[in-house]
């Protein structure tokens, strides 16, 4: 229980360091990184729906 | 009296250079040979059973686009003094970081898997069981850390990496056709078309030469050995040569393949061609299974180097190969843990050792062109990487290879999770 309290706390720790992205977006760096988010929460989905449907036979 | 004076100058600074050069030449190569592991073994040998000659000038055209992209890695790392992981969660936040840092954590866990699948594979030719390879080399893996300097684990590392072209030789040896090598291999076209499982073949092979942990592994590995601004020319040829080593031996194994099984589609993996030739050609047999182990163990080696130097730079452990076991404990514990977790899953019975081959690719192929992109925009902060940002032809060349990946990748990665779309 100590081990995973502690590693919460220390994820906790590391989102609020790097809480603010250090670099300058411009729109479409922003427009690209929206893109990417959507196409890898489709593709991530795609991926679960395949695993579920091969563990199942 | 003039031309001799110039000429020993000219000797002398190209003498200087070279020292200098095999001074900074390691991770470049590692990373560029370790490419060639287990599973791209398997993938140069299919696409030679299968398709003989036709994929060599895909592996050609590879060689460059690997180079464009891990040559980015070095400048990134030279600049920043950070790992990717760590670079990623400054520049881009927290989600993008632990998006990047789980799925590279994952992949390279299943990689390794499949390392220790060829490994395994490759020393049951010689009737050696499983658990007992594994035990070696994972304690090998561990040992080599015992010393506590980079400099030592790379250079042994080079070594092992050397072995890495035993293939070369072989093709001399065995007299393929030369001319049908050009004829079949250098001039671009698609065997049957561009449809069914050529397709997929393509999209492995590259999923093969470009793979996410490289990118991660190469920049914590420039940082880890301390390479400074002036080392980055020395550092991209380091990157040029490893790209050479990986293309020479890729197009020897399909060579080799094309000779020995050219045509026969029902061969499934390089450990099988190695066991098909012992009894045939032994010494052809011995070296395919040699250069497989060899293969898998310089790909557990920098794979699972990758994801515990991105866990340790983001966790703010010890984790330097110049520090001792002890001193980088919970780094070493992590990457003995991901070891032995892949280990055991290759020694399940009746583990879905398939579904594992496949989903490691279709996993690596969802952080790729998050990796790619993202090493993009960080090589255009000028105040991040100074003078060396990409310039407009560096940029119009990784925009080109990041577009191509991600319309092949997708469609991998698709073609994977619904086989019947390409005929599979």
């Amino acid at each position: 229980m100590g081990i995973f309290n502690g590693a919460v706390t220390k994820i906790r720790e590391i989102n609020r360091t790097y809480a603010v992205p250090r670099i300058r977006l411009t729109t479409g760096t922003k427009v690209i990184l929206i893109a990417l988010r959507i196409y890898l929460l489709t593709l991530v989905g795609l991926l679960l729906y395949s695993l579920v449907t091969r563990l199942g036979y | 009296m003039q031309l001799g004076s110039t000429l020993y100058y000219y000797y002398r600074r190209f003498r200087k250079q070279l020292k200098i050069l095999a001074a900074v030449i390691g991770p470049g190569v590692i990373v560029m040979v370790a490419d060639n592991d287990a599973g791209g073994i398997t993938t140069y040998m299919l696409s030679g059973a299968y398709y003989r000659y036709s994929f060599i000038w895909i592996v050609l055209l590879l060689g460059p686009v690997a180079y464009v992209c891990q040559e980015m890695t070095v400048r990134l790392g030279v600049m920043t003094k950070r790992g990717h992981a760590q670079a990623i969660f400054e520049a881009f936040g927290p989600f993008w970081g632990w998006f990047s840092l789980t799925d590279l954590t994952l992949t390279d866990t299943l990689t390794i898997t499949t390392e220790f699948i060829g490994m395994t594979m490759a020393m049951e030719v010689f009737g050696i069981p499983p658990l007992f390879t594994e035990i070696v080399v994972i304690t090998f893996i561990m040992v080599l850390l015992v010393n506590g300097r980079y400099w030592t684990w790379e250079k042994i590392v080079l070594a092992i990496c050397a072995v890495n072209m035993i293939y070369v030789p072989v093709v001399f040896f065995i007299h393929p056709n030369v001319s049908q090598i050009f004829r079949e291999g250098v001039v671009p076209g698609f065997p049957e078309g561009l449809g069914g499982p050529v397709v997929f073949l393509i999209m492995a092979t590259i999923g093969t030469t470009i793979a996410p942990w490289m990118i991660f592994f190469q920049q914590s590995s420039v940082v880890d050995k301390g390479l400074k601004k002036r080392d980055v020319p020395y550092a991209r040829w380091d990157t040029a040569i490893g790209s050479a080593f990986t293309v020479i031996t890729a197009v020897a194994l399909i060579i080799i393949a094309t000779v020995f099984f050219g045509g026969d589609t029902a061969l499934g993996s390089a450990g099988q061609a190695a066991a098909l030739l012992m009894p045939l050609h032994p010494y052809v047999g011995t070296i395919l299974a040699i250069g497989l182990f060899d293969a898998g163990l310089i790909g557990a080696l920098s794979v699972s180097l990758a994801s515990s130097w991105a866990v340790g730079e983001v966790f703010g452990w010890s984790h330097s190969l110049n520090d001792r076991l002890g001193q980088a404990r919970w780094f070493n514990l992590f990457r003995l843990s991901v070891m032995i977790i892949a280990g055991a899953i290759v020694l399940i019975p009746g583990a879905p050792l398939g579904v594992v081959t496949l989903f490691v690719q279709v996993i690596a192929v969802t952080l790729l062109p998050a990796a790619l992109v993202f090493l993009i925009v960080l090589l255009n902060q000028e105040d991040l990487v100074g003078v060396y940002k990409n310039t407009r032809t560096q940029n119009i060349m990784a925009g080109t290879i990041v577009g191509v990946i991600l319309a092949l990748s997708t469609l991998y990665a698709v073609g994977s999770i619904f086989p019947h779309l390409f005929g599979g």
